[in-house]
């Protein structure tokens, strides 16, 4: 019997060793699904606080108004793509949707501290209003200002609208057939109001927290093809709010195309008058092209007014360089530590160490078009045995140090929200090899505990493999991990051992964190890049309101898997589609119910996004919101 | 042959190599998986996105033409377009090629300064007690790796004693530049490693020279034995380290992508690095032809340095 605490103490053993190898942290693109764009607020939550120790409180001295704050970047992450309309090309390197933020924020904003909710308070318009059956979505403005003294307007959001309506296809987010294709139409119906009316009933937090909450109002002063010269076409400045260059598709391609020509000229950042047109608490100072830039707060924001005087983002090349200036200068105000530093950071006696625990879960996606795994992952049963061998709270306990979360199902465990059944509360697939082995036995395979289990009753009967699975087929797939982390390595070389327990046999391939987003693509089965079976690492994380479409529907581009079940796609689109008298519809609840069972994917325990280190005189930084947005301008000094 | 009619030749025939890497880094361009379009924009670009960078890079013409049209753009200085960083290739180089230059320059004209007279002091003391503490050292520093005497830097001279900082001067090259206290561990890191491999080149080079005949006819003329080693062996003893050196300019330009990391200063080395990573094929292909144009001046001036020290050596 192996001893997987041990194996691990000597895995991390040799992962300290590698310490001070070049590694990268978790690739920012674990963000890329659904987290990065301000959501909506599902109405009236209110979710349990972050278990991260939080230094919002007003103890340890008189709060000092002013002072820079030095934010550091994660490792390799450089703040260089400016304009709020990310494409799909950026997306896959787009280093910092934090410090965009801070500049231009969504019409509804995902910074509330302890939950993945909308924080209404900063965010630029009241909560909307639902009609006609939920088929008409009304946003009403707040009376704030663009940092050039100009109102925000229902006219900006539009603007945004018109550009995503011709580019969409260029747009990191898009998914044929949601947002904005199903909006039939959009009307201004007042300076502040604008009107959205859907091409069929959604249920209302589908739509805030999914597709609304991609709104980004921009300022009219974009609307244009040349820097110099007036809005528009060059010519006179349009007075209608029906008028301006996005009102035609070839005027908001071409808007479109200039836009992004500026937005490619990183050296300009800091010149370019365009950029310095704000509506979020604070507007660019500084732009230096190796990604050190630094933020000063807007004057005319309508919300909270930040009291810090500048806010600083600073790239690191690694972990290790960031920990040593931490450690030796402790000039960084806001940080991170590597798993392996913990316990060094924790005795650093002006920081405090807060775990920065992300709204998403994480999981070992199958590829089901792979031609030889694929009929194999097929099998309910299969996924049921994998995901019985994987032991969450050793992997937690033993490889994470305690800092990780289950994960099971289509929305978080963690923390407690509304969206959690009492089955996903009550997590039905606890590590236990001996129910893997009986699954695999009683449908036909000879089970090889340590070796490699094979299919000896091949067919589609009770009691029989299962369709496409010939005699002799052997339960070995290859598994792709992310080798960045020394801790990503240790946890798919635990669940290595535990499956080889019921003799599912996996090959660890190691990738760094760009090629497991690059190899494993959706494909299908006579595509060569069709060619992956396990990959490991994914983290889903959901717009607050976790819709499981995105990544589970047949066909949706984020469904790497592809998986597929016309029955989960008919709850995923009742679960959108159903009305919601009094909160979130019975619909919803029977799509995440029947995706349990189904173990679409292997779940694994969820980690927290980083380990961010505070200065102890900061106050406002945790509790960490959940979506990862940072919300500087409620930031403050204190002076002991 | 005369030194110009050599130089033209050489000149000539390192064109051609650099037009080779150049076909050969084209061909790597074609080769990527999903073509060059795909590989670059990412997995998620449209088709639209794809049909227009194939169109704005002209690789719907025939293969021919679309290799004179990207010869034509790598003369303009054109080097390709990073999604990754977001700006030109050849712009990302002109920031960090210059650092690297710098860190990577100054540490081997240290290690330089120090293991020639190193080298000739030792070979005058061969076999005394002086010469093997030195050679142990040597190795000592040799087999290190770099990033751990970077880290044991760190640790001692940053973070428990504060004499130094941690990471390397950021900013631009003007920046880095003006700030020399900060460049001190990075440099001190690489100098250690490259001096001991120079010493021992030294070493061997002036003992090799130190049983010639001309030395023996020195000596025997009167010569004092510093006069010998300046006048005599410094001279013949550094060809070979003038080789050693033409040959480490490619790494030099290429930066020092462990030192890099570690003490947080983005050059070339962790630029490629990071390039690698995340696929971002074209500043690999862009930093790869550039290395390649580095590595054939640096054998160049090896080549003519060498003659220059060594009149004996005719330049054929």
């Amino acid at each position: 019997m192996i001893d997987v605490s041990m194996m691990v103490e000597h895995l991390k053993e040799s992962a300290v060793g590698r310490l001070s190898a070049i590694f990268l942290r978790r690739h920012p693109a674990v963000r890329r699904l659904g987290v990065v764009m301000g959501a909506c607020a599902l109405i009236g939550l209110t979710l349990a606080a972050c278990s991260s120790p939080s230094n919002s409180s007003e103890g340890g001295g008189a709060k000092v108004k002013g002072g820079t704050v030095t934010f550091a970047e994660p490792p390799g992450v450089i703040p260089n793509w400016i304009l709020p309309f990310v494409g799909t090309s950026q997306y896959s390197y787009f280093g910092d949707f934090d410090w965009d933020w801070q500049m231009w924020r969504p019409v509804y904003f995902v910074g509330t501290p302890t939950s993945p909710d909308i924080d209404y308070s900063e965010s630029l318009a009241y909560k909307p209003v639902f009609s006609d059956n939920d088929t008409v979505f009304t946003i009403t403005l707040k009376p704030w200002k663009w940092s050039d003294g100009t109102p925000i307007t229902a006219r900006n959001v539009l603007f945004f609208f018109n550009l995503l309506k011709v580019e969409k296809s260029n747009w990191w987010l898009y998914v044929p057939g949601s947002f904005p294709d199903n909006v039939k139409s959009v009307k201004i119906l007042s300076q502040r109001v604008i009107q959205f009316t859907l091409d069929q009933a959604e249920n209302p937090e589908y739509f805030d927290q999914n597709d609304a909450q991609n709104l980004t109002p921009l300022p009219l002063a974009w609307d244009r093809t040349s820097l110099t010269g007036q809005r528009g076409n060059g010519n006179t400045v349009p007075a209608g709010t029906g008028q301006g260059l996005d009102m035609t598709a070839a005027g908001a391609k071409a808007v479109y195309n200039f836009l992004v020509s500026q937005s490619e000229n990183v050296s300009t950042y800091a010149s370019n008058w365009l950029w310095k047109i704000t509506d979020g608490p604070f507007k660019l100072a500084t732009y230096n092209v190796d990604g050190q830039t630094s933020l000063v707060p807007n004057k005319l924001y309508g919300g909270v007014q930040p009291s810090i005087s500048e806010l600083t983002f600073l790239p690191f090349t690694s972990e290790i360089s960031e920990f040593s200036e931490l450690d030796s200068t402790s000039s960084i105000d806001v940080g991170y530590v590597s798993y392996s530093d913990a316990a060094t950071a924790k005795t650093l006696s002006s920081y405090s160490l807060a775990p920065w625990r992300p709204w998403a879960y994480s999981f070992i996606t199958p590829n089901y078009n792979n031609p030889a795994a694929g009929p194999i992952f097929k099998q309910l049963y299969v996924r049921q045995a994998m995901q019985d061998l994987i032991d969450q709270t050793t992997i937690d306990q033993h490889v994470w140090d305690g800092y990780g979360t289950p994960s099971e199902g289509t929305a978080p465990l963690t923390p407690a929200n509304p969206y959690l059944t009492p089955q996903m509360k009550a997590m039905p697939y606890k590590y236990d090899p001996t129910k893997a082995v009986s699954l695999l036995k009683q449908n036909g395979w000879t089970v090889h505990p340590g070796g490699t289990s094979v299919c000896s009753k091949p067919g589609s009967g009770p009691g029989e493999c299962g369709t496409g699975i010939k005699a002799g087929t052997p339960l070995s797939f290859t598994l792709a991990y992310n080798d960045s982390v020394p801790e990503d390595e240790t946890q798919a070389v635990v669940e290595k051992t535990d499956e080889d327990k019921a003799g599912i046999n996996l090959s660890l391939r190691p990738e760094t964190a760009q090629a497991l987003y690059t190899d494993n693509p959706r494909c299908t089965p006579a595509q060569s890049a069709c060619s992956w079976q396990l990959v490991s690492g994914e983290d889903y994380t959901p717009y607050p309101y976790p819709y499981a479409g995105l990544n589970l529907y047949c066909g949706s581009v984020l469904n790497n898997g592809s998986y597929c079940s016309s029955e989960a796609d008919t709850l995923m689109n009742q679960a959108r589609s159903s009305p919601v008298p009094d909160g979130l519809s019975s619909a919803f609840f029977a799509s995440e119910n029947y995706l349990l069972q189904q173990v679409p994917d292997i779940y694994q325990p969820e980690t927290p996004y980083q380990l961010t280190m505070v200065k102890n005189d900061l106050h406002g930084v945790t509790p960490q919101s959940p979506e990862l947005a940072i919300t500087p301008e409620l930031w403050y000094y204190t002076k002991s | 042959m005369t030194v110009t009619r050599y130089l033209v030749g050489r000149i000539a025939q390192a064109i051609g190599v650099v037009l080779i890497v150049s076909l050969i880094v084209f061909g790597l361009l074609k080769a990527l998986p999903g073509g060059a379009a795909r590989a670059i924009l990412g997995p998620r670009a449209s088709p639209a996105a794809i049909a227009a960078f194939n169109q704005a890079n002209g690789y719907n013409h025939p293969v021919i033409v679309q290799f004179v049209d990207w010869l034509a753009r790598l003369l303009r200085g054109n080097l390709g377009y990073s999604y990754h960083y977001n700006e030109n290739v050849t712009s990302l180089l002109w920031q960090v090629l210059p650092k690297s230059l710098y860190l990577v320059g100054i540490a081997t004209v240290l290690a330089l300064i120090i293991a020639i007279p190193l080298g000739l002091l030792q070979a005058s003391r061969q076999n005394k007690a002086s010469d093997h503490i030195a050679t142990g050292l040597e190795f000592v520093f040799y087999s290190m790796p770099t990033f751990w005497l970077g880290i044991v830097l760190i640790l001692y001279l940053a973070i428990d004693t504060h004499v130094f900082p941690a990471e390397a001067p950021q900013g631009s090259i003007s920046q880095v530049i003006a700030d020399p206290v900060g460049m001190i561990l990075p440099v001190l890191t690489l100098t250690l490693v490259t001096v001991a491999l120079f010493t021992r080149y030294m070493r061997s080079s002036a003992l090799a020279v130190l049983v010639e005949d001309f030395i023996r006819t020195a000596r025997a003329k009167g010569v004092s034995t510093r006069g010998i080693f300046m006048h005599h062996v410094l001279r013949n003893a550094l060809a070979p380290l003038a080789t050693l050196v033409g040959l480490s300019i490619p790494g030099i330009v290429g930066g020092a992508v462990v030192t890099e990391t570690i003490f947080n200063y983005p050059g070339m080395g962790l630029a490629f690095w990071n390039a690698a990573l995340e696929r971002d094929y074209s500043v690999l292909l862009g930093f790869t032809l550039v290395v390649a144009i580095a590595t054939v001046i640096g054998n160049l001036l090896a080549d003519v340095s060498y003659a220059w020290l060594n009149p004996r050596v005719r330049l054929a």
